[in-house]
């Protein structure tokens, strides 16, 4: 274990130690209910504090991360966000890449993690993951991030394996009005958005954004550059309605292109070289909400998603549509269902790339789904199960069932207890069932190769690869310590199968080449245990600590061909939000990660390398100039030049992420 | 940990001790509290200046009701009035996982429901003798009968009089006169 885990260690039973104390600080709750209703209504509000977050009556590992952390936290992009949240494992390999993950298994294409904008998945079937350099919101207006660790296949479908997150954005009635930002730094070489809300009729709310950025590339060691500075442009709307008194409408669209470089590091095309990445994409989301009373209720949900990728690695384009239709209701007093059937729609073509074919060119699938889920209270008030189950139907490999059991405690008020016994798989992706890789050429009588012809190593698809399928078994318990301070902590034991490996096929002769095919197969298995800490403690009205820690333990056999990413053991995050003098916020970050192991496809002998372990600090300072008007100033990474991250597994070159300060202005009209 | 250069760390650390010591030093006063305890805390008031009909509220009834609905977060703040005493009764929350209970409550506080489901619900309820607490204007307008909103960073009162009438309640005219009363 190493010392700066120790540390973390000692810092949570500080925590623990501290907010026991505050039992005493905790009174003045007690005092300002206890003030009269004159007093009452000249108290000064702050609005509503994070300590509620970790506390909420779900059986299941759930964080928040709000409005207000995001913008206390000077992220400024979605990836960068996710780093607030308690086991998210973030790591960024150059300036438009991430490795995002939950509970293991990293990668720039994470495959066993659910992400949705506004209810609309933006997972890729492409690889199975998510393109982080094509997924962006106005900040400004996401109302939170629920951030749900472990399985949640029966309520969100497959993918959804070792978590879901769930980006949700205000409801247009709270951003109206007009919001424009600008600013820029070392990094953030520019950036600015704007953003206006109207009232277009009577309960009819709506607001338009556009924003735009462009990102510096990153300096390699030697101060070379690495080519990957990054624009990009994106507007959109969103429109929410009453339109009777029992539906509410909301439609919303977004649309966006970037421009980036990047330098890829292939084998197979030869020394590193700068190449283009260009995205584009649009979509539209609506959603009808019905209530047929105040106890049941249904939505009907449809989105429209086009996306395009042009670069060296991949060339494609895809268009989904999905229908989902779902209803709660109540059975008596201890029943409280909700059912749902979906339909997705998708097809994609791929242009044929030096470095990766996928046969055929052009493919349509269909997603069928049904689920339900039931809430039953056991013994009011203290004991409550859920049992759901869903079953979805994919063109890769047919049925697949993801049933959940889940147990809630309640032994005394302020205290939750949870267990819970989830399956979820992770549905071939496009390139698992009909891709082409060249991974390298070994040129002929080389060291690698002593052969008198050039052997081609590919890596290739394979049509009757299933599913990866997890059972995972997890304990949770919640506690508010005092009034002031919260704490959450989740066990997990996940244990996996069918997990991807391959193998080496035979050899054959074209070409004047010999090609060694390694083929796609479902021959590893392994499991992963862990446990996630997360601390909220109000010290002081104006002084808030949040701690986080994860331990992570990952055992995996059969990779002697495949090797899968190893997390980082430990990871721990301490934040302390302060407001020192009035109008003025000061944030400090401090987050620790242990040493990982990251999938190289250059490396000849491992298939992985190392990354080292890291501690960075960010500093945030804002000062409300004015009722309208906050100034603040962000240092990110700031305790070194630079550190590595991570490896990206499909090429593109890896560089230190680089000490950073960016300015920003934000004005209210 | 050999990797980290101890002086990378000094300067951003020093800071941060030095807000400590500020803090240690330093008696910033806050004559702010969190949004949701003082709403707590008027809700508490509402029990106390709120008459309910003798058939809802009988003499050998010991305690009142406050239900809440709709986000869950808010029982953990409305906890520091449980079991408060309103003149010989004692108060009693609890959270309402859906509406189905809600015969027994006297008070229901709603905290950000969907705009349809609180139009339903309240629709449900109308007549009966509830005290019913929301959050903003809509509320007031569907037939709640007391919306506490923030205005200015301050939460004011707005009372539907005509609601709490047909209710049958009784609001006392000292929450009345501080209050925007809508007849």
């Amino acid at each position: 274990m190493h010392r700066f885990s120790i540390l973390s260690m000692s810092l949570l039973g500080l925590f623990v130690l501290g907010s026991r104390s505050s039992l005493v600080l905790g009174a003045d709750d007690q005092q300002i209910v206890d003030l009269s209703i004159e007093d009452l209504l000249n108290v000064k509000v702050t609005t509503a504090s994070k300590k509620a977050q970790i506390l909420s009556d779900t059986s299941a590992a759930v964080f928040v991360i709000n409005h207000e952390d995001i913008k206390r936290s000077g992220a400024t992009s979605i990836p960068e966000v996710l780093r607030l949240a308690p086991g998210v494992d973030v790591a960024r390999i150059n300036n438009r890449k991430w490795a995002v993950t939950i509970r293991g298994f990293n990668g720039s294409l994470a495959n066993k993690l659910l992400v949705m904008i506004d209810g609309r998945s933006v997972y890729s079937p492409d690889a199975s993951g998510v393109y982080w350099d094509a997924q962006d919101v106005m900040l400004e207006d996401v109302e939170r991030i629920e951030v749900i660790r472990g399985p949640g296949a029966t309520l969100w479908g497959a993918n959804a394996v070792n978590g879901v997150i769930n980006i949700i954005t205000q409801h247009a009635e709270d951003t109206q009005g007009g919001l424009l930002n600008a600013g820029g730094g070392s990094q953030e070489l520019g950036f600015g958005s704007v953003r206006y809300g109207a009232k277009l009729a009577d309960e009819t709310f709506a607001r338009a954004y556009f924003k735009g950025f462009l990102r510096d590339e990153y300096t390699l060691p030697k101060n070379d550059s690495s080519q990957d500075n990054w624009q990009q442009v994106q507007g959109g709307f969103r429109v929410d309605s009453l339109i009777s008194t029992q539906d509410t409408l909301s439609m919303q669209g977004n649309i966006y292109r970037g421009e980036m470089n990047q330098t890829l590091q292939s084998q197979a095309a030869g020394a590193p070289f700068q190449t283009p990445v260009d995205t584009s994409g649009w979509n539209l989301t609506s959603r009808l909400h019905h209530a047929f009373s105040s106890t049941a209720d249904y939505s009907l949900q449809f989105f429209y998603n086009h996306e395009q990728r042009d670069e060296f690695v991949v060339n494609n384009r895809r268009d989904t549509v999905n229908i989902d239709f779902q209803n709660t209701f109540s059975l008596g007093n201890r029943h409280n269902v909700i059912w749902g059937l979906g339909y997705r729609y998708s097809s994609d073509h791929f242009e044929d790339v030096p470095i990766l074919t996928i046969k055929p060119n052009s493919r349509e699938t269909n997603l069928y789904n049904l689920f339900a889920q039931d809430d039953i209270v056991l013994i009011e008030k203290y004991l409550s199960v859920t049992l759901g189950s869903r079953l979805e139907h994919n063109d890769y490999t047919g049925f697949e069932v993801q049933p959940t059991a889940r147990l809630l405690w309640t032994p005394k008020a302020g205290h939750k207890a949870w267990a819970s016994i989830s399956r979820a798989v992770r549905t071939p992706s496009r390139i698992e069932d009909n891709g082409k890789l060249n991974i390298r050429t070994l040129d002929a009588n080389s060291t690698q190769n002593s052969l008198p012809l050039p052997l081609n190593v590919t890596l290739n698809g394979n049509p009757a690869y299933k599913a990866e399928q997890l059972l995972s078994y997890e304990l949770g318990y919640r506690v508010a310590i005092t009034p002031k301070a919260s704490l959450d902590i989740t066990a997990f034991y996940n244990d996996y199968h069918t997990l991807r490996s391959s193998n080496t096929g035979a050899p054959s002769y074209d070409n004047g080449q010999i090609e060694i095919p390694i083929v796609f197969n479902n021959r590893s298995y392994g499991h992963t245990y862990g446990v996630e800490v997360a601390q909220v403690w109000q010290m002081l009205d104006w002084w808030r600590w949040d701690l986080s820690y994860g331990f992570l333990d990952t055992k995996l056999y059969n990779i002697d061909h495949y090797q899968a990413a190893i997390s980082p053991k430990h990871k721990v995050s301490l934040r302390a939000s302060l407001t020192p003098i009035n109008k003025v916020n000061l944030d400090f970050w401090l987050r620790y990660s242990d040493a990982a192991q990251a999938v190289n496809p250059l490396s000849y002998n491992a298939l992985t390398s190392t990354i080292n372990e890291y501690v960075t600090m960010d500093i945030r300072l804002a000062w409300q100039a004015h009722e309208k008007v906050e100034l603040s100033i962000t240092g990110q990474n700031l305790l070194e030049s630079g550190h590595l991250e991570y490896i990206d597994e499909s090429y593109a070159l890896h560089t230190p992420i680089q000490r950073s300060v960016y300015a920003k202005v934000s004005w209210r009209f | 940990m050999s990797r980290l250069n101890k002086s990378t760390l000094k300067s951003p650390l020093r800071l941060l001790c030095l807000v400590v010591l500020y803090a240690l030093w330093g008696s910033v006063h806050a004559d702010s509290a969190q949004e949701f305890t003082v709403r707590a805390g008027l809700a508490l008031n509402f029990a106390r200046f709120t008459e309910w009909p003798d058939t809802v509220l009988k003499d050998i009834d010991t305690t009142i009701n406050l239900c809440l609905l709709g986000n869950p977060m808010v029982e953990e703040a409305f906890a520091s009035i449980h079991g408060k005493t309103v003149g010989n009764r004692t108060l009693q929350v609890q959270l309402l996982a859906h509406s189905s209970n809600l015969n027994d409550c006297h008070i229901l506080y709603v905290s950000d429901l969907d705009k349809n489901k609180i139009a339903v619900l309240l629709d449900e309820i109308v007549n009966l003798p509830i005290l019913t607490i929301g959050e903003d204007d809509f509320f007031i307008q569907r037939g709640g009968a007391v919306s506490l909103e923030i205005l200015n960073d301050k939460i004011s009162i707005k009372i539907n009089l005509k609601t709490a009438k047909q209710n049958g309640l009784t609001i006392s005219a000292r929450v009345l006169k501080l209050a925007t009363v809508i007849q």
